[in-house]
């Protein structure tokens, strides 16, 4: 190799090392950025509740370590048998949050540091204020186009989109490769999520906007990260849902269990049945069998 | 007219001893590999037997060959457009291992290495496909073995067309005969196997008319080996290819005879091109039943005729390979003498090897002949042996022994010419008239007038009878075995143009050379 690509090799890696250098700090320590890409789509600072808590002076509230806890392995907690953190997972629909291992410290850091910067004045949790929060849920602004004013062909246009006979603009995949919606004019989605027959009862207008536009669940982030869902077509796909959610009552159930298992069996024995026909002619047996059946076997004299 | 040549075959049935050495010439070259341990490209059948694979003559159970249907026209037995869709992914008329028979060897070091004990060591048997001990239930020729059980000689499918009288008549005590039938590739004119493949693997090599099959492009439809009504193409079970005689063409492009012809024993093989006329191939083979041998005969055409040298010559058949078919001995057999038929020519192949059927041991009459009287009265040709017994093949009718042969002509008729007893009856007449008339000049014993008629009768002159004398018996290497410059580099020009790799590095093999450090 000659000395001139050598030395550009050396020069190439050594501003890589640098660029990195600087910018890595910095993004990780980037509380705002990363809490919108991992934290907003379920949670506010002092806009009200979402999917999960609003995390307004939630530095306050709870110490940091429990928060690096719940936060990386919300499931873990609760099976450890925190109070705190079932009371939540109760209060709040049983929806579980994702796990975020991915964060170090300083990440955390960064987070808590941002909402702390962000949070109104503390008001002390008191019994009269979380009766005030039950009672009373903040009245959100909705995101985007409000889904109460879909059209019947918004709702056409959303199932589409889901089922993937429309395919979304950016090339990402259909939803009914993973989710199952009970609706009879689907056909059976995948089981390898949630079904989302009753998302919009458990997620609410906002929840499922921030979860289509910006997934906080790894694979489905992955799955969507090169491919975004836009904001009309998240539009579509939220009323869809809503209509499917209200509407799941008059859906009748697909659900085969040994149905199924019986309708192969039949299936089966059709096919030998019309290869049986249809091969009635072969061969059946060597045309020298009468021969081999008639000779003695050295096993029989063992 | 569209002439081409054609390396064709005769097999002298008379002169079969059934050594098998052919059998073991080919294994030992061809098919001595994995997968192919139960392939015999040459195979030597006693007969009657069932052949192998067995009944292999039964196209009701096989399938194999062409039908005429009613339109006139011709097609596969095995296939229809909807019957071969029907069957692509499951062959049912495929032949079986056990059809055939599950090839075998012995543990031969369990002789030499068993511990010592009180019994000897015996070599067992074992499974050349499963490396397991097994019971040896059949073999390529168990009909040798086992002729006349009921299992074999009494299963031949040509018995079919007997009666039952003529049936129990072949196998009498003291009446039973048998002969042997070498088979290879016929190397067919009308092949079902290339017809029948659906990759077009299978093609009929245009200077010599050898049937191969390309290992690069077979993909195991193995609708050959159905469709060839005398079963063979094999196929390799370890390779996934369809195999067949190949008509030993490396050694055929270097001037040697094919392994099976050069190693017989009996010299019963001779080898040499024919000039047929393709055009003639469609209609010859969807002629009525009892035309085929004619007019299959009448493709093949007079190499000595100037418009048909003409007519080779501007299809690019070199002069060398004119000049083969000019002193080729299958053109003597076949044409000149009319003394060899095709096997089963109602499969409608076109079948380009051909036998001369065997005139089988003539009836003899034994008898005491103490008395004085007897043997006087008894023909010349009979002899009296010294223990005063009298053998005598002589019959007051010069043809009376063809009529009362062993094998009545419905049989071999049903073998060689599609149930024509006449044409085989002509054919053992000439091998008769032969045989009379060199015992005229050797023996002596037969005067030259019966030795004239005799030969007259069948249209032969004694010059004749001399070359078939000659070609039959005394027959060197060359004259059995005409075989022409292969011109492979002419052969090569009709299917793809030379220049094409002129000045560059090789003949355009896919494998780039390689080098050792």
């Amino acid at each position: 190799m000659n000395t001139y690509l050598q030395n550009s090799l050396i020069i190439k890696s050594f501003f890589t090392l640098i660029f990195f250098l600087i910018i890595f700090p910095l993004y990780s320590q980037d509380g705002e950025s990363i809490f919108k890409l991992n934290c907003a789509a379920c949670h506010t600072i002092g806009k009200g509740t979402l999917i999960g808590p609003d995390l307004a002076n939630v530095h306050l509230r709870r110490n940091r370590d429990w928060l690096f806890k719940i936060i990386r392995s919300s499931q873990t907690l609760i099976n450890s048998g925190d109070e705190t953190a079932i009371a939540l997972f109760k209060q709040f629909n049983m929806v579980q949050m994702p796990d975020q291992t991915a964060f170090t410290d300083d990440d955390l850091n960064a987070i808590l540091t941002y909402i702390e910067g962000e949070s109104p004045e503390y008001i002390p949790e008191t019994e009269t204020t979380v009766a005030q929060a039950d009672e009373t849920p903040v009245e959100v602004e909705i995101t985007g186009k409000p889904v109460d004013e879909a059209t019947k062909e918004d709702i056409l246009n959303g199932r589409l989109l889901f089922s993937g006979e429309t395919r979304l603009e950016n090339g990402g995949p259909a939803c009914l490769t993973c989710h199952n919606v009970l609706n009879d004019n689907l056909i059976g989605g995948g089981l390898l999520a949630k079904d989302l027959t009753e998302a919009f009862t458990r997620l609410n207008e906002n929840g499922i906007k921030a979860m289509v536009s910006n997934p906080p669940f790894p694979v489905m982030r992955t799955a969507y990260d090169n491919h975004p869902v836009n904001s009309d077509e998240t539009y579509l796909i939220t009323a869809f849902l809503k209509f499917a959610d209200q509407e799941r009552y008059y859906q009748h159930h697909r659900d085969y269990q040994a149905r199924f298992l019986y309708t192969g069996i039949a299936g089966f024995i059709v096919l030998l049945i019309v290869f049986t026909v249809i091969w009635r002619k072969r061969k059946y047996a060597s045309v020298n069998q009468k021969i081999f059946d008639r000779q003695l076997k050295s096993d029989s004299y063992y | 007219m569209d002439v081409r040549a054609q390396m064709s075959m005769v097999f002298h049935l008379d002169k079969c001893i059934g050594c098998h050495t052919c059998s073991i010439a080919c294994k030992n070259i061809w098919t001595d590999r994995k997968g192919a341990e139960y392939q015999w490209w040459n195979n030597v059948e006693t007969k009657p037997g069932t052949g192998y694979p067995g009944k292999w003559e039964n196209q009701d159970i096989y399938k194999g060959g062409w039908i005429k249907e009613n339109n006139g026209k011709i097609r596969l037995k095995s296939a229809t457009k909807l019957g071969g869709l029907m069957n692509i992914f499951h062959n049912p008329d495929l032949p079986i291992i056990d059809d055939y028979y599950e090839p075998f060897t012995y543990k031969y070091l369990d002789l030499i290495e068993s511990p010592e004990s009180d019994d000897q060591p015996t070599a067992r048997p074992v499974s050349l496909i499963t490396g397991k001990p097994i019971d040896i239930k059949m073999g390529p020729n168990w009909d040798d073995d086992l002729s006349g059980t009921p299992d074999y000689a009494r299963k031949d499918p040509n018995l079919d067309k007997l009666s039952p009288a003529e049936r129990e008549a072949m196998f009498q005590l003291e009446r039973m005969a048998f002969f042997y039938l070498p088979r290879i590739c016929n190397h067919c004119l009308n092949p079902a196997c290339v017809a029948s493949c659906p990759s077009g693997a299978i093609y009929k090599r245009g200077e010599d008319g050898i049937v191969l099959i390309n290992q690069k492009v077979c993909r195991a439809w193995r609708m050959c080996v159905t469709s060839c009504p005398y079963k063979k193409s094999y196929y390799n079970w370890h390779t996934g290819k369809s195999e067949k005689c190949i008509l030993c063409y490396p050694r055929l492009e270097s001037g040697q005879a094919p392994a099976c012809m050069h190693s017989c024993v009996g010299r019963i093989r001779y080898l040499g091109v024919v000039l047929y006329d393709a055009d003639q191939i469609a209609d010859a083979a969807a002629d009525d039943n009892n035309n085929l041998v004619d007019r299959q005969l009448n493709i093949i055409l007079d190499p000595f005729n100037p418009r048909v040298i003409a007519s080779a010559q501007s299809n690019g058949i070199d002069d060398s390979t004119i000049k083969a078919a000019q002193i080729s001995p299958i053109y003597k057999f076949v044409k000149e003498w009319g003394l060899a038929l095709p096997l089963h020519p109602e499969f409608r192949t076109l079948p380009m090897l051909f036998y001369v059927p065997p005139l089988l041991p003539v009836m003899a009459s034994l008898k005491e002949a103490k008395k004085e009287k007897l043997a006087k009265n008894a023909d010349p040709i009979a002899k009296i042996w010294n223990d005063g017994w009298l053998y005598d093949t002589s019959t007051k009718d010069l043809w009376g022994t063809i009529e009362q042969a062993r094998f009545p002509l419905k049989y071999m008729a049903s073998l060689f010419s599609a149930g024509d007893e006449e044409k085989v009856k002509q054919i053992l007449k000439k091998l008769m008239a032969v045989r009379i008339y060199r015992r005229h000049l050797t023996v002596g014993d037969i005067d030259k007038k019966k030795a004239d008629l005799a030969i007259q009768d069948v249209n032969l002159t004694p010059d004749m009878v001399d070359s078939i004398y000659y070609l039959t018996s005394l027959a060197k290497f060359d004259d059995r075995f005409v075989i022409p410059a292969a011109h492979r580099e002419q052969a090569m020009e009709m299917v793809e143009f030379t220049g094409d790799t002129k000045g560059s590095i090789g003949f355009g093999f896919n494998e780039s050379p390689t080098r050792s450090a």
